[in-house]
């Protein structure tokens, strides 16, 4: 029995200290792409593509890590209108913990108007 | 002995995992909390969208929700919440909104809006000019909310807040350093556009934008640009110009900077009268009236050589002095037209860096020499921007947000009064002094020109900079809201003390092309 509580307490402990890691990154990366001004100022949605290929890189290469997290990172960020005018999108990230092995898909909704 | 250890570590274990247990459950809670205002922020930015696109269209009726929503700010700690319950006295229950929850609620399916998962709703106040949008996202019986401010920023102003033959300063990206115990404001923002004839340099990030420094564009012979540090070379600089089309115009080639410079001189004299009418300062005198196509000039007695005339503004009108014989120009001869008055030698503006001096009426002064201007000068229906009563400078040292804020309010002020002030064939000299409370901040609000004359003077001088103190929200600042026009803005070098400069180009300008204020949009957004 001590055993099985000692490899829960393990587990348990983990999880928590990446939940928390994963949400804070999930706030810093929401953020960042909220008040990017190069994005909001995309023309279409060729334009909001090519930038998110951008971000990813600034933010994987420098962004994240700076900020204390280098087990987090952006695996991929897409961008699909969320209404017919092109002008507003709903930019989906998905973070990968290298070290729990999983990812949490995020979303945040951009006007580009 | 071995099975009371063993029991011991298992209550050791189980009460751990219990703790874990909790902690676990929290962090849950923690987890469902920061969705729902993700979710809610995301409705702030769909609404606004839908709204702006819809402006004028809606129905408007109270909200009965919005009293709980100001009970759930009132809830949270800190001193901020009164500032915000102070930013919302404007709306309660009585006042009518635009309902924006249907729309929002029809889009609610989209991962961005929470999958069908989140009851949605928003709702739009016009306070003043601006629309407070506020929006909420629910789950069970949790709740959060988000409140997004619209307004009239960024872009649409075409009007040159500056003009230079020169630029001796790096215009650089405003931001904050120093945190909160010892912040220091520092970076530029024109707002409007801006004539730079021989180089511009600007100093931006990664994620910003030309347009974060100079909001209309700017025309000149070349550009260089830092990002993040780095110089970029010619053919990043032309990439990064292909992204932001409009933003940058090359000045004609053909045309000198100096030929360009005297065809705005030439422009600005012919605003003065023909006409003059001639004060010698020998005793004191009132003028008693006044006509705009006469322009009134203020002499020295002949037998002074190289007199020093001291102006001051105040609520009662001009006072122009030399020595102790003063011309008073009353207020209520510029209340509904022109003085255009010329000063026949070196001025100095006030007598205290940190004092205001207040232009009530309208006036168009031209200093023969030299201008130092040892005061903040400021418009009547602006002066509660500069002084808000308790001392401090509502648009002194702020971030680029709240600046872009407060100037969209000084912009949809009604005009009451108006200043151009210039020397010719003499320097505009900005004097900053070190003090207790204003330390370097300087406001000057009107239409300022440096005309060079005869190869003297024209250009903008700085004095006292060296001696200021930096951080503590008090770093050296010039804000300035209407136009400067100069051969050279800084040709000595004085200014690297200057942490700020501010330059808003003033709608009413009706002598530069392209009105308006700007465009609506959501400038920020704040969650609960």
């Amino acid at each position: 029995m001590g055993f099985a509580l000692v490899i829960a307490h393990k587990k348990m402990s983990m999880e928590v200290s990446r939940v928390s890691e994963i949400e804070a990154v999930a706030n810093l990366v929401g953020g960042f792409i909220r008040q990017d001004r190069r994005l909001l100022d995309c023309k279409d949605e060729e334009g909001v593509s090519s930038r998110l290929n951008e971000l990813i890189a600034i933010l994987n290469d420098d962004y994240i890590s700076n900020s204390g997290f280098a087990g987090t990172e952006v695996s991929t960020i897409t961008g699909s209108p969320l209404i017919d005018d092109d002008e507003i999108y709903t930019i989906s990230f998905k973070l990968a913990d290298n070290l729990a092995r999983r990812e949490e898909a995020y979303h945040v909704v951009v006007s580009i108007r | 002995m071995t099975l009371i250890l063993l029991t011991f570590g298992a209550f050791v274990l189980f009460a751990a995992s219990t703790q874990l247990n909790r902690t676990s459950q929290k962090m849950k809670n923690y987890k469902t909390s920061s969705s729902l205002q993700n979710y809610a922020t995301n409705a702030v930015d769909t609404a606004s969208h839908i709204f702006l696109e819809n402006i004028g269209t809606y129905d408007l009726a109270p909200w009965d929700g919005v009293e709980e929503f100001k009970s759930h700010i009132l809830t949270r700690g800190g001193v901020e919440k009164y500032y915000w319950q102070s930013f919302l006295a404007d709306i309660d229950s009585s006042v009518d909104c635009a309902n924006l929850t249907e729309a929002i609620r029809a889009l609610s399916a989209d991962p961005g809006l929470g999958g069908d998962e989140y009851t949605l709703e928003a709702y739009v106040y016009q306070v003043g000019g601006r629309y407070t949008i506020v929006a909420s996202a629910q789950i069970g019986d949790r709740k959060a909310y988000a409140l997004g401010l619209i307004s009239y920023v960024r872009g649409g102003l075409m009007i040159p807040a500056i003009r230079m033959a020169a630029l001796n300063r790096t215009l650089a990206l405003m931001n904050v350093t120093g945190g909160h115990g010892n912040p220091r404001v520092h970076g530029d923002l024109v707002y409007g556009s801006a004539v730079v004839l021989n180089g511009l340099t600007i100093d931006m990030t990664s994620t910003s934008t030309p347009s974060d420094i100079i909001t209309g564009g700017v025309t000149g012979d070349s550009l260089a640009v830092y990002e993040d540090g780095d110089e970029l070379d010619q053919e990043d600089v032309n990439e990064l110009l292909e992204s932001f089309p409009g933003w940058y115009t090359a000045s004609d080639p053909n045309i000198s900077s100096d030929d360009v410079y005297n065809q705005w001189k030439a422009e600005y004299m012919e605003l003065l009268p023909d006409a003059s009418y001639t004060v010698v300062l020998s005793k004191d005198q009132t003028l008693s009236s006044m006509e705009e196509n006469v322009m009134v000039v203020v002499k020295a007695p002949n037998n002074v050589s190289d007199p020093q005339f001291q102006a001051s503004f105040s609520d009662e009108g001009l006072e122009v002095c030399l020595g102790k014989n003063c011309l008073d120009i009353p207020e209520s001869l510029t209340s509904s037209a022109t003085l255009s008055i010329q000063i026949a030698g070196d001025t100095v503006f006030g007598n205290d860096p940190h004092k205001i001096s207040e232009v009530v009426g309208h006036y168009n002064v031209s200093v023969l020499g030299n201008a130092t201007i040892n005061t903040n000068i400021v418009l009547d229906y602006q002066y509660d921007y500069v002084n808000n009563g308790n001392g401090n400078s509502p648009v002194g040292n702020k971030t680029k947000n709240v600046s872009e804020t407060i100037i969209s309010n000084m912009l949809g002020e009604e005009k009451s009064s108006s200043l151009m002030l210039a020397t010719i064939g003499g320097d505009m000299i900005l004097k900053f002094e070190k003090g207790n409370s204003t330390h370097g901040n300087k406001s000057l609000i009107g239409s300022f020109f440096s005309w060079k004359e005869e190869g003297k003077g024209g250009d903008v001088l700085f004095s006292g900079l060296e001696n200021l103190d930096h951080g503590n929200g008090h770093t050296p600042q010039l804000f300035l809201f209407g136009s400067l026009t100069a051969y050279s803005f800084d040709p000595d070098g004085d200014a690297e003390n200057l942490d700020s400069f501010v330059a808003v180009a003033d709608s009413s300008d009706s002598s530069s092309p392209g009105t308006g204020n700007g465009r609506l949009s959501l400038i920020g957004i704040q969650t609960w």
